[in-house]
C-alpha cells in the first residue's frame, strides 16, 4: 500500500531541516497506522492518549507506558514495552511539540501532517486523480488509498487542537473521495467551524447536480473551492488536463457550485499551452463565471510532471509578462479580483505587483543568493526549492521600487 | 507507474466540421463586420467572415475557430456547446422581468407654475378639484402598486408640480410605507420637482420620510429659462436654490437632475455639461428631443432632429470623457446603460431599452384621474386624446385586468425586438430594445417601421460608436467606460487594474 | 462570394432600376428584408417569375429639393442594394439552421430549475474503481442518477 513515491516534496525538503516534513526509522509493536500529537518530554499517563515522545535515546528508567508511540532516534535495543516504537529514526530535529506525525507500521515512515505554526497545513485526500495534467505537481497514483487516509485524516483532524486559521485539502482529486469528502467537511464544521477551508479540485464531479446538492448541504460556513480553467475552449483544456469532456465538466460544475452560493476560486497556471490564450481565457471567465470570487495566475512549478513535459510547457515569465498584464487588465476592468502566486517580483512588471501574495507554502520557500540586498525580499515569496533548476532570466535584486 | 500522456489530436473533433449556434451580424465599416451571438457577446472580424462561418470555411486550426467556439459562436462534436450555460445567461438577460412591474408614477395634479415647452400635461388653475388626484384614486392606486410581485418598488411622485399637491403627497407617503412594510417590500419614493415650491418644511418632511427628490436642469440660465418660462422668469435660478438647499438637507446623493432637450440644446452641449459640473452633479442623461409634440412630427423632422441630436450626443460624450481624464467623474447615464448590456451579462432596468418592452410590465403610471397607462410618454398621448396605451383604471380594473386588457395586448405584440421587422435581423438586437409608445407617437404604427425610426437610427448610431470606442480607444477611455459598465468610480477601477 | 445579377435595367432617367435576382441563390424573404432597410430613400417592387425574382427600385424623391439638392441616382445605390441582398441570404441561412437550438435555449432559460437541464457529458470515473475491479463498492462513484 504505497503512500506514494516519484519526486515528492518531503525529499527535496530534507536538504532544509527547518521544513523537513518525512523521515523514517524501524518499526516495531504496531500493524496499524498511528496518528499522534508529538512531545518531546516525558508527560504524565493521564496525558498520554494520542500521543507520541520523540527521544534521543532509551533511559531504562523511563515509563513509556500509555503513549501511542515512541519515536527514537538511535537504535533501540533490548525494548520490551507493548507501546509502539520507531527507532533508527533518522531525523528527529524537526519534530516539534504539537505536531502531528502518522507513523506507518510496515515502512516505517514518520510523516508530519500537520505544524501549528505554520499557515499552510493540508489535508491530503487521495493519491488517485481522474484528470493528468501535463504540469501536476503531484502525479496522480492509481491506488486504493481511500480507508487508510479516511482514517488517517478523520483522527487527524480529532488531533488538531487549537483550530487553525487556515486548512486546505488537497490530493489527488478530493471528490473522489464522494461520501467521505462530505464526512470529512462535515466534521471540520463541527469540530472547527471558524478554520478556512480551502479545498483544491479540479471541479468536474461538481458537474452532476445531486453530488454538488449534498456537498453544498454540509453547509460549511467557511468553505471555499480553488478549480483550475487552463482555457477557453475544451480542446486546450482537455489537451493540458489530459481527460476528455474535463472542460465540460469543470464548466457546467462551477455554474452548479455557483447556485449554491460556494465561494470559488479559478486558477491558472501560466506556461507555454496557457499563455498564448491567456486573454481569451481571461475574457471566457468574465463572460461564463462571472460568480467567481477571484482569479488566481500561478507561476509553474518545476516538480511532479513538469520536467518531462518541460519542452512543451516552459516560458519566461519575462516573455509573457504583456500577456499576463492584458488578461489581468481584461479581469480587473471587469470587477474579477486577481492574485498571482508563485512568481517573484523581479520577474513580474510593477504594474503587477500588488496583485502578488506570498503563497508558496512555507516549506517550500527558499531565496537564491542574488535575493541578498533585494529591497523587495519580504514582500516576494521567493522561490520553490525544486525551481532554482530552472530559472527565468530575469531573477535579480531589485533595487529601485 | 505513471499514465502515458496524449498528444493534442486526442482532444479535437475528428474533422473539422462544425454546426452554428445563433448570432446576428453587421457591417461597422468596409473592413469590418461584428457578430453577436443570442447573449450578446459580440467578436468584431474582418469584412465576410460571417459568411465564411456560416458556409464551414472556417477550419479547426485556425484560432479564430477556438475564439468561436469560447464566445459560442460554434461548436463541435468534440464538446458540448453548453447550452444549460447559455441559458443560464439568457435567463441572466432577461432577469429585469422578474417581478414585474417595479417604477410606479403618480401623477398627484396636472397643476403648475411653469409653462415649458416641451411640456404637454400642465394646467394653469388653481382649482385643485379638478386636476388633483383625489383620496380615493390615490388609495386604490397605491393598493394595486403594492400588489406587483417585486420585493423592490419605487414610487415616483410626479405632475404638473407635484409640490403644489403635498396634502396629497403626504397621504400617499404614510399609506404607501406602511403597506409596503406589511408587504415585506423595500419602497424607494422620489419627487421630480422643479423645486420652485420647496420649503423648509418641504424638506423637512422629504428627509424624515426618506424620499429623493429629481428636478430639471436643462443648462445654463440662458437655456435653461428659454426652455422653462414661468412668471418672473426665474426658473434656472429657483433650481439651483432649490438643489443646494436639497443636497443640505437631504445629503449630495439625494438629489438628482434631468436635462430635457429643444433645438437650443442641441447647440450648446459643452455648456450644459459644464453647468452640470458647476453644479457638482456626477451624472447627465445626453437626451433627444422628445418626440412626443403637440404637433405630429414628419418622418424626416424627426430624422433631421436625430442627426442634429446625435452630433449633440457625439460631442458631448467626447466632452464628457475629457472631463473624467481630468479628474471630474461624470457618468453619461444612456451610455452605461448600454454599456452594461454590451460589456456584462445583465440586461438593464431601463425601461425604454427593455425588450420585451418596459411599458406595463416594468412600469406603471396612475393618473391623476385614476387611469393607469403603460409609460409616461402614453399618458401626455392621452392628453392630445389618444388613448391607445390606457390600460385602465384603478377605479374599475384589477391589476390582473390590467395586463389582460386590448391596449396592453396589443402593445405586447410589438413589445419584442426579437420579432420585429428589420430588429430580428439586427446584430444589436440583445443591446438594443422595443418602444412600441415610440413608434406609435412617430410612426402611426406600435411595430414601427426600422429604416425611418428614430428610436432604431439612434440606438444604432450610438452603439457603433461605443463599439469603436471600445475597440480604439485610448486606455483612458476605456477606463472610463468600463468605470461607468461596472458601476465604479474612475479611481476606483484603477486602484483594482494594473497601473 | 460575389453577387450574380443576369441584368439590371435602367429607366432613362437612371432614377429606377430592374434586378433580376436568381431564384435559387435569393430567397423572396432575403429580398424582402433587404429591401426593408432601404424603405427611407427607395420603394421596391418584386414580382415573380419562374426562375427569378424581378425587382423594380427607385428614387423616392426623384427630383431636386431642399433637402436633397443633388438626388442620388438609383446606380449609387445599386452597391448598397446587392450588399444587403447578399447578407440578408446569409442572416436567412444562420436564422434557418440555428432556429432550433435558439428556442432550445429560450426554453431551457425560462424553464424551472433542472427541469429541461441535460446531463454532464462523459462520465466520472473513479480510477481506481476502473483499473481495480477488486476495490470495495465505496471506492466507486456513480454516476447513475440518484435515488
Amino acid at each position: 500500500m504505497g503512500m506514494g513515491n516519484g519526486s515528492k516534496p518531503e525529499r527535496a525538503a530534507s536538504e532544509h531541516p527547518a521544513m523537513r516534513l518525512h523521515t523514517a526509522g524501524k518499526p516495531r509493536g504496531f500493524q496499524k497506522p498511528i496518528v499522534a500529537r508529538i512531545v518531546t518530554q516525558p508527560v504524565p499517563s493521564s496525558a498520554r492518549r494520542d500521543v507520541a515522545l520523540v527521544l534521543p535515546r532509551l533511559d531504562p528508567a523511563d515509563d513509556l507506558s500509555g503513549y501511542a508511540a515512541i519515536i527514537l532516534a538511535e537504535a533501540a535495543a533490548g525494548y520490551l514495552c507493548p507501546t509502539p516504537l520507531v527507532h533508527s529514526v533518522r531525523d528527529i530535529d524537526h519534530l516539534r511539540p504539537g505536531h502531528i506525525v502518522a507513523l506507518e507500521p510496515l515502512s516505517g515512515f514518520v510523516r508530519t501532517l500537520y505544524r501549528p505554526e505554520s499557515p499552510h497545513n493540508t489535508l491530503f485526500a487521495t493519491e488517485r486523480c481522474n484528470s493528468n495534467c501535463l504540469m501536476c505537481s503531484q502525479p496522480p497514483i492509481d491506488t486504493d488509498d481511500f480507508s487508510p487516509l479516511m482514517d488517517r485524516n478523520l483522527k487527524l483532524i480529532d488531533l488538531i487542537s487549537p483550530s487553525p486559521d487556515y486548512l486546505c485539502i488537497t490530493g489527488g482529486e478530493p471528490t473522489l473521495l464522494d461520501e467521505g469528502l462530505l464526512t470529512i467537511l462535515a466534521k471540520l464544521r463541527d469540530t472547527m467551524p471558524s478554520t478556512y477551508v480551502h479545498m483544491l479540485t479540479n471541479g468536474r464531479r461538481f458537474a452532476w447536480a445531486d453530488f454538488t446538492c449534498r456537498f453544498a448541504s454540509v453547509s460549511h460556513p467557511n468553505l471555499s473551492v480553488g478549480i483550475p480553467l487552463y482555457a477557453d475552449h475544451a480542446a486546450l483544456h482537455d489537451y493540458v488536463v489530459q481527460a476528455k469532456d474535463a472542460f465540460d465538466q469543470t464548466i457546467l460544475g462551477l455554474h452548479q457550485l455557483a447556485r449554491h452560493g460556494v465561494e470559488i476560486e479559478i486558477r491558472v497556471v501560466l506556461h507555454a499551452l496557457t499563455i498564448p490564450r491567456l486573454s481569451n481565457l481571461a475574457e471566457y471567465i468574465c463572460r461564463n463565471l462571472t460568480f467567481v470570487d477571484h482569479v488566481a495566475f500561478m507561476g509553474l512549478e518545476h516538480i511532479g510532471y513538469a520536467p518531462r513535459n518541460m519542452q512543451e510547457l516552459w516560458i519566461d515569465p519575462v516573455d509573457y509578462e504583456d500577456e499576463l498584464e492584458s488578461s489581468v487588465t481584461a479581469l480587473s476592468r471587469f470587477g474579477i479580483n486577481v492574485r498571482i502566486y508563485n512568481l517573484q517580483l523581479c520577474v513580474l512588471r510593477k504594474s503587477l505587483w500588488k496583485y502578488s501574495a506570498q503563497a508558496i507554502s512555507d516549506w517550500k520557500n527558499v531565496y537564491g543568493e542574488v535575493c541578498d540586498g533585494c529591497l523587495v525580499r519580504e514582500r516576494c515569496g521567493g522561490f520553490f526549492q525544486w525551481n532554482t533548476k530552472l530559472q527565468s532570466r530575469g531573477i535579480r535584486r531589485v533595487l529601485d521600487t | 507507474m505513471a499514465r502515458a500522456f496524449l498528444p493534442a489530436t486526442n482532444f479535437k473533433a475528428a474533422h473539422s466540421s462544425y454546426q452554428l449556434l445563433p448570432f446576428r451580424f453587421h457591417r461597422l465599416d468596409t473592413e469590418t463586420e461584428i457578430l453577436v451571438n443570442e447573449c450578446g457577446e459580440f467578436v468584431t472580424v474582418p469584412r465576410g467572415t460571417a459568411e465564411r462561418i456560416a458556409h464551414k470555411h472556417i477550419t479547426s486550426d485556425q484560432d479564430l475557430y477556438n475564439t468561436l467556439k469560447a464566445k459560442h459562436f460554434i461548436f463541435d462534436e468534440y464538446s458540448s456547446p453548453l447550452l444549460d450555460v447559455l441559458a443560464t445567461k439568457y435567463r441572466t438577460k432577461f432577469d429585469f422581468i422578474r417581478g414585474s412591474t417595479k417604477l410606479h408614477i403618480f401623477v398627484v395634479t396636472l397643476r403648475c407654475d411653469h409653462s415649458c415647452h416641451y411640456c404637454q400635461v400642465s394646467r394653469q388653475t388653481a382649482n385643485k378639484d379638478e386636476y388633483d388626484m383625489s383620496e380615493e384614486v390615490a388609495t386604490a392606486a397605491v393598493a394595486m402598486m403594492l400588489q406587483a410581485p417585486s420585493e423592490h418598488l419605487t414610487l415616483e411622485l410626479q405632475g404638473g408640480e407635484p409640490l403644489l399637491a403635498m396634502d396629497r403627497i403626504k397621504y400617499i407617503v404614510s399609506i404607501a410605507r406602511s403597506g409596503a412594510a406589511h408587504a415585506g417590500k423595500e419602497l424607494d419614493i422620489v419627487i421630480t420637482s422643479n423645486l420652485a415650491y420647496l420649503s423648509e418644511e418641504i424638506l423637512e418632511y422629504c428627509k424624515n420620510n426618506q424620499i429623493k427628490l429629481s428636478t430639471s436642469l436643462d443648462g445654463p440660465e440662458f437655456i435653461h429659462n428659454r426652455n422653462r418660462p414661468r412668471p418672473g422668469g426665474d426658473s434656472h435660478k429657483l433650481a439651483i436654490d432649490g438643489i443646494r438647499r436639497a443636497r443640505r438637507v437631504l445629503g449630495e446623493d439625494r438629489v438628482a437632475a434631468l436635462m430635457t432637450t429643444t433645438q437650443l440644446s442641441l447647440e450648446h452641449p459643452k455648456e450644459i455639461i459644464d453647468e452640470y459640473v458647476r453644479q457638482s452633479f456626477h451624472s447627465i442623461f445626453l437626451r433627444p428631443i422628445s418626440p412626443y409634440g403637440f404637433a405630429v412630427k414628419s418622418n424626416h423632422r424627426t430624422g433631421y432632429e436625430m442627426d442634429a441630436f446625435l452630433q449633440f450626443y457625439k460631442a458631448g460624450l467626447d466632452y464628457i470623457l475629457e472631463l473624467n481624464r481630468g479628474g471630474y467623474n461624470m457618468t453619461e447615464v444612456y451610455t452605461k446603460i448600454l454599456l452594461q448590456k454590451i460589456l456584462t451579462p445583465d440586461g438593464t432596468g431601463y425601461v425604454d431599452l427593455q425588450s420585451p418592452a418596459g411599458a406595463g410590465l416594468n412600469v406603471l403610471v396612475y393618473n391623476y384621474d385614476g387611469g393607469v397607462y403603460a409609460t409616461d410618454e402614453s399618458r401626455m398621448l392621452a392628453e392630445m386624446r389618444d388613448e391607445t396605451f390606457r390600460l385602465g383604471s384603478v377605479s374599475t380594473h384589477s391589476r390582473a385586468q390590467l395586463f389582460t386588457s386590448p391596449a396592453f395586448i396589443r402593445l405586447l405584440e410589438a413589445a419584442c425586438n426579437q420579432s420585429l421587422p428589420g430588429c430580428s435581423d439586427c446584430a444589436f438586437q440583445p443591446y438594443c430594445g422595443a418602444d412600441p409608445i415610440y413608434h406609435h407617437a412617430t410612426q402611426g404604427d406600435m411595430i414601427g417601421r426600422r429604416a425611418t425610426s428614430g428610436f432604431c437610427q439612434r440606438n444604432m448610431t450610438v452603439i457603433e460608436h461605443l463599439i469603436s470606442l471600445l475597440r480604439n480607444g485610448s486606455n483612458d477611455v476605456q477606463d472610463i467606460l468600463w468605470a461607468w459598465a461596472t458601476d465604479r468610480s474612475l479611481n476606483e477601477l484603477r486602484a483594482s487594474t494594473p497601473q | 462570394m460575389s453577387p450574380e445579377f443576369d441584368r439590371v435595367e435602367f429607366d432613362d432617367e437612371h432614377t429606377a432600376a430592374t434586378i433580376y435576382v436568381d431564384k435559387a441563390i435569393y430567397s423572396t424573404s432575403a429580398v424582402l428584408r433587404a429591401s426593408y432597410w432601404f424603405s427611407k430613400d427607395l420603394y421596391f417592387h418584386l414580382e415573380e417569375e419562374k426562375q427569378q425574382l424581378r425587382v423594380n427600385v427607385g428614387l423616392r424623391s426623384p427630383k431636386a429639393t431642399l433637402e436633397q439638392p443633388l438626388p442620388k441616382k438609383i446606380d449609387d445605390w445599386l452597391p448598397g442594394i446587392f450588399n444587403a441582398l447578399v447578407d440578408a441570404q446569409l442572416r436567412v441561412e444562420i436564422q434557418a439552421e440555428t432556429a432550433g437550438i435558439r428556442e432550445l435555449i429560450i426554453a431551457k432559460a425560462f424553464a424551472e430549475a433542472g427541469v429541461l437541464e441535460d446531463s454532464p457529458p462523459g462520465t466520472f470515473e473513479d480510477p481506481v474503481g476502473v483499473r481495480n475491479t477488486n476495490a470495495p463498492p465505496l471506492v466507486k462513484i456513480s454516476n447513475k442518477p440518484p435515488g
